[in-house]
């Protein structure tokens, strides 16, 4: 393909990037260090990023998200694995297994917080006070997971597909058990497709916004960074620290990614090298 | 000599695929040319009057449907289009947003105080006055028109109690009760009321604003206006006594009086919402419900609909040792958007939603209409209850998600959530609110 054609194709996608993404990136960031005073822009610096380090409510939202990435893990990735483990083989119940298990993962999580809302409703609800302080979180990652466990389950189906047959034949002469085949031969196999769940699973759980904005609203056991952040931009009208907030949700999404992405890797060699057969010394 | 050897240069046409690139690129830009119009983004249209509410109740919504017809009866070629939203979405996000965009509103539903003051401060309100006669204005008592200096930007449309205690009658009958005259005889009642199965009082604060307003009412008796208000702008530092009024939601909370066993667990108050508070109070469930004057259109609807089997009373909430008379109130109302393409219209229309035969209507719902002639609009005897409540003599203190900043609206309304569920006592919600007065300064520097 000819240069001006690479740049025909390239135009569009840079356009689109562009007006949706760079330009409101830069936009947020630059309203993170201006305030505006009766209409005229004024420099405030680094000002609210110090705010938000001493801000209770801000630390308090940032744990949550913390915590509800490591109950999503369990949830939502070891379910999905444990899922797709089982239901492997191809067979016809399985298969029915796999599409009943992948059907919430289509729901819209603003429907699927509305239902559980009223499920876990005091008062009314078949299973009261599941949503009350001290089980908010637990309870928000048990209805993520159920919501996306399948499509966990889904991407590890793919992966587990595409260990050859022959590989695992050996294990079994071998006298490999299961549990010794998932741990020597399928996880280290696995690894870049586990690798790409937790990034999934890393950002999902930082970018959650609508479960919690539909179930706990006001609630500070349930604020999570991004339902801060609207409330500040929006609902207390303070759009320079909605923007601080936005900047350093987007640091350390993208710094716990790249962080994420060097620790599977160093766990996934360390797992390689176990699993090697040991040669001649 | 040389140069005229010099063969000319070869006339160099464009190649084939040079052709082709620059083709594709025209059918492009011929493409979004024609399609120019589909890809615009959209924008209000000349003939039209965007007009946005969160009037939700039939009944509401049917008197607002006839002003709508009958405007565009007397104006051919000139339509209204209503947007509706939820109450709390539109107070919280909405009427913020319907100022950005291609499509704003022309119309728009307020509440007098903090959003109307920003509203004008950011240039978003139009001055009515050019549009309005002295005669117009004659009609409204003078204290519900919002302005801005020698202008007039805001209409209003009633006048809402935000606390007043709703009770269902018979059960009051079989209890030998009586309306309280204190609040230490409330909560006698409260306990008396209470028991397995027998919710003495329904209250839904997931949102934290019904109880909330509630505070601010308690506050307002025990501080007074001016030091609530010194209290709100930060510039009065909370102690445990600066608090003492809030004295009866730890009260609440210690007597249980929001739950009941086999009814509903200690703590249901805070996962419950506004609509679940009312649909158990109408069904029956409890003998009271705190809610504002904007109930009695809820209660209208249940009657409509052949669903209430008791007779609701009302009560303000009753006086506590030492208090100065307030009552929490909020004058709903109109603003004209100031980039209104009909402002003449615009203004035309309210005074049709603002006469005397839609408020008349209105006043049936229990709403409170802010023209002189109020009085005279209804003999039905809860609107004249109300009335008779709005009447007495008390300060009027604003709800404070309409008058004062909505950060330490939300900050307040969280204070008394967590002393009502115990989680705080006045001390600690003494401290927590000056820690937090710390940082929104910062944040509003």
């Amino acid at each position: 393909m000819s240069r001006r054609g690479q740049i025909l194709f390239f135009a569009p996608a840079m356009l689109i990037f562009l007006v949706f993404v760079l330009l409101p990136t830069t936009q947020t960031c630059v309203d993170s260090v201006i305030a505006w005073r009766n209409g005229k822009p004024e420099w405030i610096g680094l000002d609210l990023y110090t705010l938000a380090l001493t801000d209770p409510k801000f630390h308090n939202a940032l744990h949550n998200n913390l915590i509800y990435f490591l109950w999503t893990l369990v949830f939502e990735v070891m379910v999905g694995m444990v899922l797709a483990l089982g239901l492997e083989r191809q067979t016809r119940w399985n298969q029915v297994l796999r599409v009943l298990f992948f059907a919430p993962s289509v729901l819209s999580m603003v429907v699927v917080g509305l239902v559980f809302g009223f499920l876990f409703k005091d008062g009314v609800g078949l299973l009261p006070g599941w949503l009350n302080e001290g089980n908010a979180l637990l309870t928000v990652s048990l209805i993520s997971g159920w919501a996306s466990a399948g499509f966990f389950m889904v991407i590890f189906l793919g992966g587990l597909a595409g260990i050859p047959e022959d590989v695992l034949e050996a294990a079994r002469l071998d006298g490999a058990g299961a549990w010794q085949t998932f741990l020597r031969i399928k996880l280290p196999l696995l690894r870049e497709v586990v690798f790409v769940g937790v990034l999934v699973c890393f950002t999902g759980a930082f970018k959650a916004f609508d479960l919690f904005w539909v179930l706990f609203r006001n609630q500070e056991e349930g604020t999570i960074v991004a339902t801060l952040l609207v409330r500040e931009f929006f609902q207390f009208g303070h759009p320079a620290y909605g923007s601080t907030l936005s900047v350093i949700l987007g640091v350390v999404v993208t710094g716990g990614s790249l962080l994420a992405m060097r620790l599977l890797q160093w766990i996934g060699t360390r797992l390689r090298r176990r699993s090697l057969p040991r040669t001649l010394p | 000599m040389s140069s005229l050897n010099r063969t000319p240069p070869a006339v160099r046409f464009p190649s084939r695929r040079r052709l082709r690139s620059w083709g594709v690129v025209a059918s492009v830009a011929l493409a979004l040319w024609f399609a120019r119009d589909r890809l615009s983004l959209s924008s209000a249209r000349p003939n039209r009057l965007r007009f946005v509410h969160s009037f939700t109740t039939a009944s509401e919504k049917a008197i607002i449907d006839d002003a709508v017809a009958a405007f565009e009866q007397s104006h051919p070629g000139l339509s209204v289009d209503q947007v509706v939203f939820n109450s709390e979405t539109y107070q919280n996000i909405g009427w913020r947003l319907q100022f950005q965009g291609s499509r704003q509103s022309d119309v728009f539903f307020t509440w007098l105080g903090f959003k109307t003051r920003q509203a004008s401060e950011q240039g978003w309100s139009l001055d009515l006055s050019p549009h309005l006669s002295e005669q117009d204005l004659a009609q409204f008592v003078p204290t519900t028109l919002g302005r801005n200096g020698d202008k007039i930007d805001f209409l209003p449309q009633s006048v809402d109690l935000s606390n007043l205690v709703w009770y269902n009658q018979q059960w009051f009958r079989t209890n030998a009760l009586s309306e309280p005259t204190s609040q230490a005889e409330w909560l006698a009642h409260c306990e008396k009321l209470r028991g397995p199965g027998s919710l003495a009082m329904v209250q839904g604060n997931r949102e934290y604003w019904p109880m909330g307003n509630f505070g601010a009412e308690l506050m307002g008796r025990s501080l007074g206006l001016a030091r609530l208000n010194e209290l709100f702008l930060g510039r009065l530092p909370a102690r445990a006594e600066t608090l003492a009024g809030l004295q009866l939601l730890v009260d609440f909370a210690r007597q249980g009086s929001f739950d009941a066993p086999g009814v509903l667990a200690p703590g249901s108050i805070g996962s419950l919402s506004d609509l679940d508070a009312k649909v158990l109070f109408l069904s029956g469930k409890a003998a009271q419900h705190p809610i504002g004057s904007w109930f009695t259109a809820d209660i209208r609807d249940a009657r409509d609909h052949h669903e209430l089997r008791f007779d609701p009373g009302v009560f303000g909430i009753p006086p506590g040792p030492n208090e100065t008379p307030a009552r929490t109130a909020v004058v709903t109302g109109y603003q004209v958007n100031s980039r209104t393409r009909h402002p003449r219209e615009a203004v035309e229309f309210l005074k049709l939603l603002l006469s005397r035969p839609y408020q008349e209507r209105f006043a049936a719902l229990g709403n409170l209409s802010a023209r002189r002639d109020a009085t005279t609009f209804t003999t039905e005897p809860i609107p004249r209850r109300l009335l008779q409540i709005l009447a007495e003599p008390a300060a009027m203190v604003p709800p404070p998600d309409t008058g004062y900043s909505p950060e330490r609206a939300a900050l307040f309304y969280e204070l008394c959530s967590d002393l009502l569920l115990g989680k705080l006592d006045l001390t600690q919600a003494a401290s927590h609110w000056n820690r937090q007065q710390v940082l929104i300064a910062r944040k509003e520097r």
